[in-house]
């Protein structure tokens, strides 16, 4: 370990001192991508734009996320009903933790424990803490849980349900519903702006994205999306991710196979960009300047520049990529 | 109903989908038949969409009223891309081949061969949805008719006091049993020829993004 370690330390040098050397694979950005169909996760070298590695996973692997260190990585295993962790560099499963029944998405709490997981089949949010695979809580809430969003200070936790068309707001203190916001259809995803003043919450069925004030929790604009030619019934927001400053958001629209980018100033759409079939879920690269989306119908992902707003590339990935998350 | 929504277990072999496809097709009638409810017999988990958005896969110009037949080497290659047998790879390099001889209208020209392809694929995928349909039907009615077959299964069986009675009630039950062995296996192959619509999306989708990435 620590000759690799050396070892990376030269060639990053000789790197730094021939420009457009590659760096090793330890240094290397990488997406970590859910393929739902093909029980796989794929690693997408995010320099070479390259799948470096295809890994085994459980069955209907969706909801991926990293520990805040980025060293691992966890994937909810759908079918299997459990979370399984991975080692981000060396590809193989840790240990895996007890998710309750299909768990679907999950959030870590800011502080990378614990892990606050939507069993989609049971109407609860299982809480684990991910040090020892203890149960912490068991929080009931709508029918069908999917969306899980955490405050930045890590005090509130919101889940939404597909069914009840709710995102139910739960203090993490007493792990207790304290509210429930009414949303527009099928609500997906739920997200906060990093200084914690926004909370967006996707509805596919919907066609929306309804912004709430989380100081009081109502919402403060329903935000809709026309796309000429494309039909109200295909746009299906899903995705939602914000920029660190607060200032972007970019929003996936399913079966309308583009991400709108919104003014969070504003809440006006600014543009949408043409990504792949049935776009699901965005991740961004830590230093904020590639947006990765998961487009499930073409069985790729779309590299967006976010400075430019522009989709660069698609790298082919497995079948039905659905999640995504990335780490240094 | 019996049909709707079914998921059957198990894949469906790479050249038994195509023999489906084409069976489909093949099955389709010339004229369109006034069809009963919309989507009542649409036997798939996925939604019945009645055609293709051309802005769902196209952020390029407009390709509404184009002629692209106008264009003799539009015309040319359009049905090549289309073609499902021709793999997508060779298709981006003919599309590459194009664009570097297209000459001063190259974006031009590009919008038509996209209108082209569009055309096709959303033209064969209508009558993929009509062939669905009918399978469907099929489907439906041999499902009647196997409810019938088990009656009188049941009854002659109930009903032989005889040799002969019983041979014909033993006659009547291997009719039944071919009868259900045909629906199942064609209801084992209603994923396949479900995902005929999707894979012809696949790759209109596919080749338009390979076209647009010529464009400048």
């Amino acid at each position: 370990m620590t000759r690799r370690i050396l070892l990376s330390a030269g060639l990053a040098a000789a790197g730094l001192m021939v420009m457009g050397e590659t760096l090793p694979a330890q240094a290397q950005v990488r997406a970590f991508i859910t393929n739902e169909r093909d029980h796989t996760m794929s690693v997408v070298d995010l320099d070479s734009l390259k799948v470096i590695e295809t890994i085994k996973t459980g069955r209907r692997p969706r909801g991926v996320t990293a520990s805040p260190d980025g060293k691992l990585i966890y994937v909810a295993a759908s079918d299997d009903n459990r979370v399984e962790v991975y080692d981000s560099k060396t590809f193989k499963l840790v240990k895996t933790l007890r998710s309750g029944p299909d768990p679907e998405l999950f959030v870590l709490a800011p502080s990378g424990n614990p892990l606050y997981i939507a069993n989609e089949d049971d109407n609860m949010v299982t809480v684990v803490n991910v040090e020892n695979n203890e149960l912490v809580a068991e929080i009931p809430v709508g029918v069908e849980p999917e969306g899980m969003g955490v405050s930045p200070d890590g005090k509130f936790l919101v889940n939404t349900s597909e069914t009840t068309n709710m995102a139910h707001v739960i203090d993490t203190k007493t792990n207790e519903v304290i509210e429930n916001i009414l949303v527009d259809s099928r609500p997906r995803i739920a997200e906060f702006r990093k200084d914690g003043k926004q909370l967006w919450v996707s509805a596919e069925v919907g066609g929306t994205v309804a912004v709430i004030d989380p100081s009081n929790w109502k919402i403060i604009k329903k935000i809709s999306f026309e796309i000429p030619g494309v039909n109200k019934d295909a746009i299906q927001p899903v995705g939602v991710r914000l920029t660190k400053d607060g200032k972007k958001a970019f929003v996936a629209l399913g079966p309308a196979n583009r991400v709108a980018v919104v003014d969070t100033g504003t809440l006006e759409v600014e543009k949408y960009l043409l990504v792949g079939q049935r776009v699901w879920q965005l991740a961004f690269t830590p230093d904020e300047k590639l947006l990765i989306s998961t487009n499930g119908n073409s069985n790729d992902i779309s590299i967006i520049d976010v400075g430019t707003e522009k989709v660069t590339k698609s790298v082919a990935v497995g079948r039905s990529p659905w999640g995504a998350v990335v780490v240094p | 109903m019996i049909l709707t929504r079914m998921r059957p277990k198990g894949g469906i072999s790479a050249p038994l989908r195509a023999g489906l496809a084409a069976a489909l097709l093949i099955a389709a009638p010339a004229a369109q038949a006034a069809s009963p409810a919309a989507g009542s017999l649409w036997p798939c988990i996925q939604p019945r969409v009645e055609s293709l958005a051309a802005a769902q896969m196209w952020d390029g110009p407009s390709i509404e009223g184009l002629d692209w037949r106008a264009d003799p080497a539009v015309g040319d290659l359009v049905p090549v891309l289309a073609a499902r047998r021709t793999p997508i790879e060779d298709a981006d390099a003919k599309i590459e081949a194009f664009a570097k001889q297209a000459g001063a209208d190259k974006d031009k020209r590009l919008t038509l061969l996209f209108a082209g392809v569009f055309d096709q694929i959303n033209g064969l995928r209508a009558r993929i949805l009509t062939g669905i349909e009918r399978y469907s039907k099929h489907q439906i009615d041999l499902s009647d008719r196997i409810r019938q077959e088990s009656l009188e299964v049941a009854r002659l069986k109930k009903a032989a006091d005889s040799d002969a009675d019983k041979a014909k009630a033993a006659d009547a039950e291997k009719q039944l049993l071919w009868d259900t062995r045909i629906y199942d296996t064609r209801t084992q192959a209603v994923t396949a020829v479900c995902e005929s619509p999707v894979i012809l999306e696949q790759r209109a989708f596919a080749l338009a993004r390979a076209i647009r990435s010529q464009m400048e």
